[in-house]
């Protein structure tokens, strides 16, 4: 038990406090510089410095960002793992494997291949709307002030489905044989199996994806940054910490960037960042609990 | 089983000490830059320098690491690059570490001062200074091989802490010298002629105008200041500090006259440039499809690996009248790379010796033919690139590009990004603005972060 506490110490629970000091200074992440305390100063800028309705936008890019992923994602993840637990289809185990490639494949390999698909002038969603759909002009999606953070979101999706399908199918391998064949004796169709067996059983399951989802969305930044650099308003608060840590566009809620190295800054946003992760997951956490509840 | 249990065990224990291992033997890999070998330690004699990926720059200077050990044969040169977007990343940590002699800089610019102070934080470069990790290179008897323009242009406290190697023009466009005979057409000297030329290639119909990176986003916002450098001209500093500090509007009538100049840039683009990476323009240019490339001169090497036979040329932006000197439209110009020297470098005579050996007419001279896109800080120095050459009509009396005068202050809403000139909100590219709308975003987002600034301040 020692070691599993000493790990949780010093590489989790230190970092983390020391990041709440940190956001309180302003310290720059240039060796050696001096740094003082100032106070809520990082706080007031994140929230009264910055345009508000830029920060609007973004909080609610984030919040959007997070609700898209965590539902889209689970409920494509859960169709087709109960389609792939089905022991009449041929190959499910190649199937299986294709739908958690991408998982495999890492954000710089899946944001090339986002990028190359919606490329333009010769990637083939633009030659698919010009040529297939006769758009004269279709919009360059990537770059696009509409279309891009969808895209990201897709991208997102497209990325993580397969791991909440695997654990949807672990959970659905769980379900004994005898039940669905009660239900089916009892004329119990398809859809009613699904609702009244299915759902139920693998609640506990659909609950650890949705807090995953939620959790793994909200401080997601890597997909944003390698797809769009958190321009063409596709910036979230994961990608506005990440870019005011270590520098890049994105930093600012407009999507823009920050002079010099300001680590203090970017704790401070963390921490706003590590609040929203903190109050989202504890509602979801009792929602789920209830419904989980109810079913039973 | 149990023994099954072991055996696994037994083989992950071997695999992370094999991974162990191998990182070791790597010396470890930072952001994507293999570190150098001995765990991180320069060797004795080894002098590290750490510049950003560009294939000309870097190939150049690894092939100099040869002759320059040969002249001073206690010193090995050892060149190490990261991507761009991720070099400032490096150098902060190479420079923590004290594993690097050499780091490489763009111009010194927009440093925080008085006037300023109140809503904008120092940029990187002046909080290096500031924390004494660079080496004061003033004294040293190579910057002298250097013209006072361009050590003054990069003097920070009126001392130098950077050898400004070389500038590069970016307020121009390259052409298609075979469209430009074909349609009978010749670089224009004001605006009204620049229109009237885009206007010919487009009623042709046979070649898309211009074309640019902007899925990047950058390299076309870099033309709202470029236009601003043939527009305003020295004026650009002025006019860049008024409208930081709010004594000039963006809608002010001579901003406007600016966006509007914008705007008739934008419809000359060629249809879906925004999605246009920038690492494809220079193929699209050299393929022959377009008449001209809006980029920086740092290109022209990427166009001749792309198509060796092809012949362009690059002209500066015209203002909107011949200039009254009866020069050419000018470039606006910066500094790019330029050398420092770490204050904590483990061999500062090293670094001095190779900046000494860098900046020798010869070895300089071949630095700027080989690279291809940058014009000399140097004087007398002749060049036998036709490319380079050929700018020097433009090269009179550059102006510094407006991009290195135009502020935007802390906080500033995404409408004042680029100092409030972002090609990208336009309705001619797609955006949700008219360039007059524009305007009035930019100035209402420049307001708000003034106001909330001097509320923190108390300025």
């Amino acid at each position: 038990m020692l070691p599993g506490v000493l790990h949780y110490l010093i590489f989790r629970l230190l970092p983390s406090i020391t990041t709440a000091v940190l956001s309180f200074t302003d310290i720059s992440g240039i060796p050696g510089a001096a740094w003082s305390w100032i106070g809520w100063d990082n706080y007031r800028e994140f929230f009264v410095l910055q345009n508000a309705r830029d920060l609007r936008n973004a909080l609610g890019r984030t919040a959007i960002y997070a609700l898209t992923v965590t539902l889209v994602q689970n409920a494509i993840a859960l169709v087709m793992a109960v389609l792939l637990n089905k022991r009449f289809l041929r190959g499910r185990n190649l199937y299986r494997a294709v739908y958690f490639m991408p998982e495999i494949l890492g954000v710089t390999v899946v944001a090339t291949i986002w990028k190359l698909l919606f490329s333009t002038p010769t990637g083939p969603v633009f030659l698919f709307m010009r040529d297939v759909l006769g758009i004269q002009n279709p919009p360059a999606i990537l770059s696009s002030f509409e279309y891009a953070f969808p895209a990201v979101i897709a991208a997102q999706i497209w990325m993580h489905m397969g791991y909440s399908l695997v654990i949807f199918l672990a959970g659905l391998q769980n379900i004994p044989g005898e039940i669905y064949e009660a239900a089916y004796i009892d004329g119990a169709g398809e859809w009613q199996v699904f609702w009244c067996v299915t759902l139920p059983m693998i609640w506990s399951t659909v609950t650890v994806n949705t807090l995953l989802a939620i959790i793994g969305s909200l401080q997601s930044f890597e997909l944003i940054m390698t797809i769009t650099g958190g321009q063409f308003n596709t910036s979230t608060l994961g990608m506005m910490v990440f870019a005011t840590a270590f520098g890049g566009r994105g930093a600012t809620a407009g999507g823009g960037s920050i002079s010099g190295l300001r680590q203090g800054y970017a704790a401070a946003q963390s921490m706003v960042l590590f609040a929203a992760v903190l109050v989202v997951t504890a509602i979801s956490q009792i929602i789920m609990t209830r419904l989980e509840r109810d079913s039973a | 089983m149990r023994n099954a249990k072991k055996a696994l065990c037994g083989l992950l224990a071997l695999l992370i000490l094999a991974l162990a291992g191998c990182a070791c033997d790597q010396g470890g890999v930072t952001g994507g830059t293999k570190a150098p070998e001995g765990g991180g330690q320069a060797a004795e004699g080894s002098v590290q320098l750490l510049t950003w990926a560009n294939a000309p720059t870097v190939n150049f200077l690894r092939a100099l690491a040869e002759s320059f050990h040969q002249s001073y044969p206690s010193y090995t040169l050892q060149v190490t690059d990261a991507p761009q977007s991720e070099h400032d990343q490096v150098m902060q940590t190479r420079l923590s570490a004290g594993n690097v002699d050499i780091v490489s800089f763009q111009q010194f610019s927009k440093p925080q001062e008085d006037w300023n102070a109140a809503a904008m934080d120092k940029p990187l470069w002046q909080q290096y200074i500031d924390e004494g990790l660079l080496l004061d290179l003033s004294q040293e008897a190579f910057m002298a091989r250097f013209t006072q323009s361009a050590k003054q242009d990069n003097a920070y406290n009126g001392k130098n802490y950077s050898m400004p190697t070389s500038t590069v023009a970016y307020n121009g466009l390259f052409y298609n010298k075979a469209i430009f005979e074909e349609l009978n057409l010749s670089v224009p000297t004001t605006w009204d002629a620049f229109i009237e030329l885009c206007q010919a290639i487009r009623d042709d119909g046979r070649y898309a105008v211009i074309t640019c990176g902007a899925a990047d986003q950058w390299p076309l916002n870099m033309f709202a200041t470029g236009i601003m450098t043939s527009l305003y001209g020295q004026e650009s500093e002025t006019i860049g500090q008024g409208l930081f500090t709010g004594e000039i509007k963006h809608t002010d009538p001579q901003i406007l006259e600016l966006y509007a100049m914008m705007d008739q840039f934008a419809s000359f683009l060629e249809p879906g440039v925004t999605g246009v990476a920038y690492s494809d323009v220079p193929g699209r240019f050299a393929s022959g499809k377009v008449a001209m490339l809006a980029d920086g001169s740092w290109q022209a090497p990427t166009i001749d690996a792309a198509n060796p036979d092809f012949a362009y040329g690059y002209f500066p932006i015209p203002g909107k009248t011949a200039r009254e000197d009866g020069l050419p439209p000018q470039f606006g110009i910066k500094y790019d790379l330029a050398f420092a020297v770490a204050a904590n470098a483990k061999n500062k005579e090293g670094a001095l010796a190779f900046l000494d050996y860098f900046s020798t007419k010869e070895v300089y001279t071949d630095f700027l033919n080989a690279v291809g896109g940058f014009t000399p800080t140097q004087p007398d120095i002749t060049l036998d690139n036709a490319f380079l050459n050929s700018l020097a009509p433009g090269l009179q009396k550059p102006y510094v590009h407006a991009e290195h005068r135009l502020y935007s202050p802390k906080g500033v809403g995404e409408y004042g990004g680029n100092g409030g000139f972002s090609f990208f909100y336009l309705k001619t590219l797609g955006g949700p603005f008219t360039y007059e709308e524009l305007a009035q975003r930019a100035e209402e987002d420049f307001e708000t972060a003034r106001k909330a600034a001097a509320s923190l301040t108390g300025r």
